[in-house]
């Protein structure tokens, strides 16, 4: 009778072997089961969870149907006092059953342990939230963990946002984490290189070496060089998360604005987080460009200029309107793009001197005017950034009403 | 996550630099505050940092003593003008100290001098990134 009525509900066949033999509800006659199970599963719909959630909990444990309703409803509330959303709590409870059972005093007990041990309030929380089988772990695991982690060169700083970041290394044996790291030497990674990847991604230390293996293959495939992939990977090691077709459609991405193949290449070993934005934020900020430039000159800029598709919008349109709608030097920004590194600030602090000097600066010499490199400029023209930027100041600019200074006068 | 308000970012930036950087939701007031006040430290204007953030919201999840070591590097290479240098270009807060020596000791062994290696740094801020690239 209990498996015919599983079966009418739907449930799949592993969650009703799973409930079928679990030993903790083999106390309860089927009838009082049934009950229960029904009781739970709608109000587990009725808070949102979906039937194929508690399917996949029950593949889990189904323990958790000797609770009480009132039970649950306390251990949702008891979760949310510790500061965590009611989505999040279900979430977990989807992800890790067991913890339904968990007496609060003992989550408790783990939870003011963490930051004992220096976690900040907010690191606790995600690492529950994206790994709450670490509330099952034995708390003394947790400082052997980070002893481990600290023993293998780690500072106990790094600790806190390697395990923030993969909670699961709470369950990973130190020799394994050992062999991993050294294991990765043979990709073509130094030991410091290494170190630096698995604290901005620590997620790798959880791939294999195949997989990782093949992702250097898929770059070498793209037309990258075997150094450029180790430089590309050690800037972001996010990059060996991402899918070969993720890849490939950002590159095609690029290509399509009308960039040849080679500079796209060249552009992303120069700025690899390039990869890291998808199609759509980059296509926002080409379109931003194209309010500015012809396609032959956006080309231009980026093959020169790769790192401006980092910036956010509107710092590049902030710079975009001063120095082209503003002092007008389009065609000189076309050819030098990275100009546009220097700050509006001392740009204009650097015309405004220049210009109470009585300085004429033109087209012809704009690289040795306002934008030369800084040691010469305060050489030549006799005065230190520092103050410059304190004399002459932008934002008050910006708030007289003179009806349009002329900041630079082109010949 | 509130701190970040502070500096002038609205949503849409807010929600860039998350797309880039997850683990930004998982850091709480304090941690952003020590990581930001490093860069109050070197004399970033607020627009400095805010254009800091946002270029490279993966500095936000710096370690700080890491963030120091690397100050203290550029520092001891008499480079005055941080602000001006991680404004340039942000991602180079990402770098950690022996980066920045592998490269200094590559340039040298090409046979450049330490000045001119630091003052071809100093004028562009992209070329470590660069070497053997271009």
């Amino acid at each position: 009778m209990l498996v015919d009525y599983l079966e009418y509900m739907n449930f799949s066949d592993k969650a009703i072997n799973k409930i079928v033999n679990d030993k903790s509800l083999s106390g309860y006659n089927e009838k009082t089961l049934i009950y229960k199970i029904v009781m739970i599963n709608d109000y587990f719909l009725s808070i949102g969870l979906t039937k194929s959630n508690i399917d996949k909990m029950c593949t889990y444990s189904p323990t958790f149907y000797c609770l009480s309703i009132e039970y649950i409803k306390n251990k949702i509330k008891d979760f949310m006092d510790l500061g965590l959303k009611k989505s999040e709590v279900l979430n977990m409870f989807i992800m890790q059953p067991h913890i339904l059972g968990c007496s609060m005093d003992k989550i408790i007990e783990k939870r003011d342990k963490l930051i004992e041990l220096g976690f900040s309030n907010s690191r606790v929380k995600t690492i529950f939230k994206v790994y709450p089988r670490v509330l099952t772990c034995d708390i003394e695991s947790y400082s052997k963990t980070i002893d481990n982690l600290v023993s293998l060169g780690y500072k106990k700083e790094q600790v806190y946002k390697i395990l923030t970041n993969q909670p699961i290394l709470f369950t990973f044996d130190i020799n394994y984490l050992k062999n991993k790291l050294k294991s990765m030497e043979s990709l073509g990674f130094n030991e410091k290189q290494i170190k630096k990847m698995s604290l901005t991604f620590p997620s790798i230390l959880g791939y294999s070496l195949d997989n990782m293996k093949n992702k250097i293959d898929d770059l070498i495939t793209l037309g990258f060089k075997s150094n450029e992939v180790i430089k590309i990977l050690v800037s972001t090691p996010h990059i060996f998360g991402y899918g070969s077709d993720n890849i490939t459609n950002k590159i095609i991405n690029l290509i399509d604005i009308g960039i040849e193949e080679k500079d796209v290449l060249r552009m992303i070993v120069i700025c690899s987080d390039l990869l890291s934005y998808d199609k759509e934020t980059i296509n926002n900020k080409v379109n931003v460009l194209r309010e500015y430039f012809s396609n032959e000159e956006i080309v231009s800029v980026l093959v020169n200029y790769p790192n401006i598709l980092c910036s956010s919008i509107s710092n590049i349109l902030e710079k975009l309107d001063y120095y082209i709608n503003e002092i007008e030097i389009k065609d000189y920004i076309v050819r030098k793009p990275r100009n546009l590194m220097q700050s509006i600030e001392l740009t204009y602090a650097r015309i405004t001197y220049l210009n109470e000097l009585g300085i004429s600066i033109d087209y012809d010499n704009l690289s040795k005017t306002i934008f030369l490199e800084e040691k010469h400029f305060s050489k030549r023209y006799k005065i230190e950034k520092e103050e410059l930027l304190n004399r002459y100041k932008y934002i008050e600019r910006k708030g007289d009403n003179n009806g349009g200074v002329v900041f630079l006068e082109l010949k | 996550m509130e701190e970040l308000f502070s500096w002038n970012l609205n949503d849409l930036d807010i929600k860039e630099m998350i797309s880039i950087n997850k683990e930004i939701l998982s850091l709480d007031n304090e941690e952003i505050r020590n990581i930001v006040s490093i860069l109050k430290y070197i004399n970033c204007s607020d627009c400095e940092i805010r254009n800091i953030l946002v270029t490279n919201p993966n500095y936000l999840s710096r370690c700080y003593s890491d963030v120091i070591e690397l100050i203290n590097k550029f520092k001891s290479l008499n480079i005055d003008d941080l602000n001006e240098l991680f404004n340039s270009n942000p991602h180079l807060l990402n770098k950690d100290v022996f980066e920045i020596e592998d490269y200094i000791n590559s340039e040298i062994s090409n046979g450049k001098k330490l000045d001119d290696i630091i003052d071809e740094l100093v004028s562009n801020p992209f070329i470590i990134d660069e070497v053997g690239v271009l």
